[in-house]
């Protein structure tokens, strides 16, 4: 009885450690959703001073011109982990990643505020998740960016080099769900940015 | 020596009522009016998961508060009176039923102390293949045989766990043991918690000595002396909420007349839920919890029981002595168990498919019966949903290979009674007449008897809240923390992965004391 759930388990397990940038992108939503489900808490302190190039998953990114991205993240001297988006030269997948508008001095926006998902706040869909909270960021209020809240999960549990991401939108009381993102462990990036 | 004992001996059935409770204890009489307050952890079910874990917290030094349902009792309120029994101790006096083919009639304990009140006291300890499956399919943490070995000894020291001393065992066991060494089949001698049992027979309406270690005489009295507080007699009815953290209980104090009484409010750190299989999960769907594989009340399971009546020409009286003292384990492999099962006069005619003269004709060689029951370990499972107003209703269905299980078991078991003399047999089997020779058990195995005709019970309900470390698969990780919420605790047999083919009380109290473990050493992250 309980066999097929079981080797459904099994395999779902096994096939996340195997889980690559790749073979995410080559998935659908649903099995998308499967993967964020089973993820582990990123540790925080793994992802501060780090860039991580990231892949916006809908086809409908490249139309956007945000299939390709860098998030960072640093510390703040209050201690809170704080992280910023970098535009990329959509030069297709295969190319490296380099931000503009000089890829050793990027135009940074989209800040946001990095915290384990708090289970009493009103951004609490994913416990297993940490936040990544635009409306915290110190965005202008005019600023669309402010209205994101991405959740971030670590896929597989001995890996931190690679994460999914699942994006909503703000809409008052309400969240939209967007899109997934895959994060790439990229290069070092600034330890502070005040 | 043992002790023998007639149903007419022992005092009747008492009130619950008394002038004196224990410190720490409050029933409805003293719960006249609505009543809030706060604690580190709040536990709905004082039974062999709630009250284990009570008493390891407490110990601890955690503020535990214990809400529980049923009334309570002391050993001298337990008599031989079993449809009183049933009606204090029982939930719905026993009465309860699954939805499907057949209808299974199943039983909780709702008192103080849980179905530890009322079970046979069989302490089994897990099986190691099952742990083993549940390590390698689930993944579960610190589940082997290994890593549960000191929890396991913790629980046998509390509850005193031993064997039966010979003097205490029944003939009807006697019989049954040397059935089984005729056919050659493996029998063993049952482990209980209990104390020089004196094998009044009576487990299942309550140990009228108190040499049954139940949850009541062990870890509630233990939980009480380091500070818990025991609200008796008090339903809950949601637990309460902030975004996914838990951070409460509200219920009503249950009135004598079942009436919902005074409300009761209670803030917590952590909240757990231990009311059973089949009121955890009600518990957690009506307070509006969902986790992402959306299996809260999945895979029940429950160890489909059915019995059968043996006569003999001569007096078995097996109500003197111990409940079960064996059981035959010959056939682990097909997930069967055998035991002798003696039961209360009242209960046999209940629960047996003959009625009018049929049953009154039965019913006179009570004295020369033996009630033999078995246990297959369920392939299929059923699910516990939630009827508008919150009420649990658990749907099963038996599946083909369990019935021909049954069936098999049945004609297993038929074989060894004939071999030791029995005269008639009756069935567990609408339809099917008493069995009156071997030739008529030949027979008897040549037909195929339809599900819906099998009178199938049980005791051991589990698994509707899964552990497991696949979000996807299951409700809770491996401790019982509920998936996706947070400070939400589950610790009795919903969270078995699977049945184990044993009786499961020693499991729920070995998971409840590891799990007590795991919040003490983890109390920044769970009761800060």
């Amino acid at each position: 009885m309980s066999h097929a759930l079981t080797a459904t388990t099994d395999d779902a397990l096994a096939r996340r450690a195997e889980l690559t940038w790749a073979s995410m992108m080559a998935m659908s939503p649903e099995e998308l959703e499967g993967v964020f489900v089973r993820g582990v808490q990123p540790d925080l302190e793994r992802l501060v001073g780090w860039e991580f190039r990231g892949t916006n998953h809908p086809f409908w990114a490249s139309a956007l011109g945000i299939r390709k991205f860098i998030k960072g993240f640093w510390r703040t001297r209050d201690g809170h982990v704080k992280g910023y988006n970098c535009p990329v030269v959509q030069d297709g997948l295969d190319a490296p990643w380099r931000a503009r508008p000089l890829d050793h001095d990027p135009k940074r926006f989209g800040f946001y505020r990095v915290e384990p998902v708090d289970p009493t706040a009103r951004d609490n869909a994913y416990l297993h998740a940490v936040l990544l909270d635009y409306g915290r960021g110190g965005n202008p209020w005019f600023d669309p960016s402010s209205g994101l809240r991405d959740y971030l999960v670590q896929v597989a549990p001995g890996n931190p080099d690679l994460l999914l991401g699942k994006a909503f939108y703000a809409l008052g009381p309400a969240r939209v769900p967007t899109n997934f993102f895959i994060l790439q462990r990229h290069r070092e990036g600034p330890d502070y940015l005040g | 020596m043992t002790i023998a004992t007639t149903y007419d001996v022992l005092s009747p059935y008492r009130k619950p009522e008394r002038p004196t409770l224990p410190d720490g204890v409050y029933t409805r009489d003293q719960l006249k009016r609505d009543t809030e307050m706060s604690c580190d952890v709040v536990i709905v079910g004082s039974g062999a998961g709630g009250g284990t874990l009570a008493a390891e917290l407490a110990e601890a030094g955690v503020d535990v508060v214990v809400l529980e349902e049923g009334s309570y009792f002391r050993t001298e309120d337990f008599g031989t009176d079993a449809t009183g029994g049933a009606r204090q101790l029982y939930r719905e006096m026993g009465t309860t039923m699954t939805i499907g083919l057949p209808p299974v009639l199943y039983q909780e304990g709702c008192t103080v102390g849980g179905s530890t009140v009322i079970n046979g006291g069989m302490s089994w300890r897990t099986p190691e293949q099952i742990l083993h499956s549940w390590d390698r399919d689930h993944h579960l943490k610190q589940i082997t045989a290994k890593d549960l070995d000191p929890w396991f000894e913790r629980v046998e020291r509390r509850i005193n766990v031993a064997y039966q001393d010979p003097e205490s065992h029944s003939r009807d066991n006697l019989m049954l043991k040397e059935g089984a060494d005729r056919q050659g089949w493996n029998i063993i001698p049952n482990r209980r918690n209990q104390v020089h049992c004196a094998g009044t027979n009576n487990c299942a309406f309550g140990c009228p000595t108190g040499a049954k270690r139940s949850v009541l005489l062990t870890y509630v009295p233990r939980a009480l002396h380091f500070g818990a507080r025991l609200l008796a007699n008090v339903r809950v009815a949601k637990i309460m909420r902030k975004g996914k953290r838990a951070v409460g209980v509200q219920g009503r104090v249950v009135r004598m007349d079942g009436t919902a009484g005074p409300r009761v409010t209670v803030h917590a750190k952590l909240v757990v839920s231990s009311c059973g299989a089949i009121h955890t999960p009600a518990l957690l769907k009506r307070s509006g919890f969902r986790v992402p594989s959306r299996m809260i009340g999945r895979n029940l399971w429950l160890h489909p029981n059915s019995k059968v009546v043996a006569v003999f020409d001569e007096d078995v009286r097996g109500w003197e002595g111990a409940h079960q003292s064996f059981q035959i384990r010959e056939f682990d492999e097909r997930g069967v168990l055998f035991a002798a099962v003696n039961v209360p006069p009242g209960i046999v005619a209940m629960t047996s498919p003959a009625y009018g003269d049929e049953l009154g004709d039965m019913m006179k060689d009570y004295n020369r019966m033996l009630v033999a029951g078995l246990l297959v370990e369920d392939t299929s499972s059923g699910r516990v949903i939630t009827l508008p107003g919150g009420k649990p209703l658990p749907l099963y269905a038996l599946s083909d290979n369990d019935a021909d299980t049954l069936q098999w078991g049945v004609c297993k078991l038929c074989e060894l009674l004939f071999d030791i003399g029995a005269r008639t047999i009756f069935m567990p089997f609408e339809g099917v007449a008493p069995l009156r020779s071997p030739d008529d058990l030949e027979k008897l195995k040549k037909r195929t008897i339809s599900k819906s005709g099998m009178e199938v019970v049980t005791v051991h309900l589990m698994g509707t809240a899964r552990m497991g470390e696949d979000r996807r698969s299951s409700v809770t990780n491996s401790f019982g923390f509920v998936h996706d919420t947070d400070r939400l605790m589950v610790t009795d047999a919903s969270l078995f992965p699977s049945p184990i083919g044993v009786n499961p009380a020693m499991t729920i109290q070995t998971l409840a004391t590891r799990n007590a473990v795991h919040i003490l050493e983890n109390r920044r992250r769970y009761l800060a």
